[in-house]
């Protein structure tokens, strides 16, 4: 391949679909502008890509789990970690962050060979980083990276922000100040763990409770306008790029016939962990059955588990989400923000449910900004959920300004902005 | 259905009715159906015939079907597709549901039964069989056309029906010049069906036709809706053309290779479940989880 005329960008995301899709639309722009985007897979995730014409590279691990071995750890982790979602976030810190933290350092650590044996022959002349955590590999492989921050606003700390995953509003100080404290003291011992693998690895140590630095040459921030946050410390704009989506292309979707075919139309989609929880979804459907309204509900691998499904509600294991959100009327979604940052770019509000990380951020972040509303998972009632959805259908005056955003957001053409500032990363001289 | 029917062909009532195993009544509102759609005329010597490609007849009618009160199973199928109703059902269920007569609801669970998706269980009920469109049946409906696919392709008089073929090639070609991002998937679906469903009939062997396309029948049914991306259905539509083409040039082995590889790279599915510092699963997870 001529690396002049196609450079090469190595895109590594987290294993998490919301940062797999974000770099799907990204990847998309890159090849119409004649570039040769390759994507590094985390195990499971190979064939995704593929799906969307990508090279995928599998970046193998230490110790492979069977797929015996995987069924059981989801087995476990879904029984363990089910009841935890209905938990409030400063709850959820020792008993779902931790652990998870945990899990990610020990990926990040499990992957470091086979990362920088897989760049070493990729050779390429950007990496696109989309997770939480630095790979050394990557640093030290001494090429160009870009840092996307495809989670909320929040993971990129700053003293008028609340709390990464604390759900609160920044006005709430004091708690603010004491969730701080409790995610520095529980993440304590996994921090200087990760800080130790650094060390060996040859880089930088990093500040209490942070496990990924800004990258020097450039940070891409998946964060529209119309929920951004006041910051303390201005982000350079030359190393910093805010975007207002990051949408990626997808074939159209047509509305199937229900039995009962009225109303407005309303998409519901809590990820493919959210869709786990059977009996949570089987619990919108008595309230979803006495609207007269027409639900769409990714239910993902679970979809034969349902029964009895009700003559105004429609499953599917997989949308192409971003043609049913255009043409939704109310997104009912969990705050991944993908989710969020989708809703606002078709103009549609979203009613969210958090159940874990920064779902939680989003959620009052949409309230804030009044672009949706937000129930708790742990207290919701019917009667609340009715009534929220009615009221953000009846909001005349929130569908009219979540309209002009969403021509602002279009305008904006994010995708191809995040396309040119990998671009300008490129090296031309390099061989 | 699977008559074997081409543009211009004779719709004869009884052979309908035999083998859509109902009485000639809904055969004849079918036809009417069809006719009204421009989709059959009516022939100088007494019946219809078919003035359309057999698949565009038959989705005409499966857009009308329940409306109109022709196929109750039919609707049974989409609702068991749509996880509306349980795994068993009963006469007096359907009764209820559809409010039809209890001959309609008899009639349309031995339709069903004849199609092989259900089968009678204790007492008055009948329960459904997995469905190649079922997740958990998704897999195995791979494998097994995996066996057989290439081996129709080898069998002995293997004979491609050209006529049939023009119209899959023309039929799939239109769907590719299609501009990026804008074909649905069902449009897919009916091209995808109609091509293995022409390899199946073109297989020299008639054991190995047959069971062909009875589970392309099932595959036909409503309920399997898991979405394909773009770039994947229009290289699968790719691999269909060239299936054609090395069987136009007698390369057999390599067609047969190629529809491996072709059914190899249809059957991967996207992780269940996935997060951050965790393995992502593939498979599903076996039951609900609660």
């Amino acid at each position: 391949m001529n690396r002049k005329e196609a450079p090469v960008i190595a895109f590594f995301p987290e294993a998490s679909f919301g940062a797999a899709l974000n770099c799907v639309g990204i990847a998309q722009e890159l090849r119409a502008m004649g570039a040769h985007p390759v994507f590094l897979t985390h195990g499971g995730f190979g064939g995704v890509f593929a799906d969307y014409g990508f090279d995928e590279f599998a970046v193998p691990v230490q110790s492979e789990l069977t797929e015996e071995e995987t069924q059981t750890y989801w087995q476990e982790f879904l029984s363990h970690h089910l009841p935890h979602f209905n938990m409030h976030p400063t709850d959820q810190l020792t008993t779902y962050v931790e652990p998870v933290w945990n899990a990610i350092v020990e990926t990040a650590e499990s992957v470091e060979q086979g990362l920088e044996t897989a760049l070493e022959r990729i050779n390429p002349d950007v990496v696109v980083l989309d997770n939480v955590i630095m790979f050394p590999a990557i640093v030290r492989s001494e090429c160009p990276w870009v840092r996307v921050i495809s989670c909320a606003e929040t993971e990129l700390p700053d003293n008028c922000l609340p709390p990464y995953l604390s759900g609160l509003p920044a006005s709430d100080a004091a708690g603010c100040a004491a969730f701080r404290d409790q995610y520095l003291e529980t993440l304590g011992p996994i921090h200087a763990r990760y800080n130790k693998f650094r060390q060996d690895k040859g880089l930088e140590l990093l500040p209490e409770g942070e496990f990924l630095e800004t990258s020097p040459h450039q940070n891409l921030l998946l964060a529209p306008s119309i929920i951004r946050h006041d910051r303390d410390q201005v982000l350079d704009s030359g190393q910093f790029t805010f975007l207002e989506g990051c949408v990626r292309q997808e074939g159209p979707y047509r509305v199937p016939q229900m039995p009962r075919n009225n109303g407005p139309l309303v998409y519901v989609s809590f990820g493919s962990l959210g869709a786990m929880d059977v009996s949570f979804f089987e619990s919108l459907f008595d309230v979803f059955k006495t609207l007269d309204m027409r639900f769409l509900i990714n239910v993902g691998a679970q979809i034969d588990a349902y029964s009895r499904v009700p003559d105004n509600v429609h499953l599917q294991e997989w949308f192409p989400q971003p043609s049913v959100v255009e043409q939704c009327d109310l997104f009912i979604h969990h705050g991944g923000n993908n989710s969020f940052c989708e809703a606002l770019y078709f103009g549609v509000p979203s009613l969210i449910l958090p159940y874990c990380w920064d779902g939680h951020d989003n959620a009052q972040r949409a309230v804030e900004t009044s672009v949706g509303l937000r129930l708790n998972r742990w207290d919701w009632t019917t009667e609340q959920l009715e009534n929220a959805i009615n009221q953000l259908l009846g909001d005349a005056e929130m569908k009219s300004r979540l309209a002009a955003n969403s021509e602002v957001m279009q305008l904006r053409k994010s995708v191809q902005l995040a396309a040119q500032k990998i671009l300008d990363c490129v090296n031309p001289n390099r061989i | 259905m699977d008559l074997d029917l081409h543009q211009g062909d004779r719709l004869v009532e009884k052979t309908l009715a035999d083998s859509c195993s109902v009485s000639r009544t809904p055969i004849r509102s079918a036809l009417r159906l069809l006719e009204k759609e421009g989709m059959a005329r009516k022939a100088a010597e007494g019946g219809f015939v078919l003035e359309c490609e057999p698949e565009k007849g038959h989705s005409i009618l499966n857009q009308h079907a329940v409306g109109a009160g022709v196929d109750l199973a039919g609707a049974i199928l989409r609702d068991r597709g749509a996880r509306r109703l349980d795994g068993a059902i009963n006469v007096t269920d359907l009764i209820r549901r559809y409010s039809v007569s209890r001959s309609a609801a008899q009639r349309a669970l031995e339709a069903l039964l004849a199609q092989g998706v259900i089968q009678k269980a204790e007492g008055q009920s009948w329960v459904f069989t997995r469905m190649p469109g079922d997740r958990s049946g998704r897999i195995e409906s791979y494998e097994f056309r995996l066996i057989l696919e290439p081996q129709a392709i080898l069998s002995d008089g293997f004979k491609l029906d050209t006529k049939r073929a023009d119209l899959v090639r023309s039929q799939t070609e239109a769907l590719l010049a299609q501009s990026e991002n804008s074909f649905n998937s069902q449009d897919f679906q009916d091209a995808d069906l109609a091509f293995h469903k022409l390899i199946a009939r073109s297989s020299g062997n008639q054991y190995l036709a047959s069971v062909l396309m009875a589970h392309h029948g099932l595959r036909h049914l409503p309920g399997g809706s898991f979405g394909m991306i773009d770039f994947r259905m229009r290289q699968a539509l790719d691999e269909h053309l060239r299936i054609l083409d090395f069987i136009e040039q007698d390369h057999f082995d390599l067609a047969a290779d190629q529809m491996r590889l072709h059914l190899r790279l249809s059957m991967h599915q996207r992780p269940s479940v996935a997060n951050r510092g965790a393995p992502a699963l593939v498979q599903a997870t076996r039951g609900s989880i609660r």
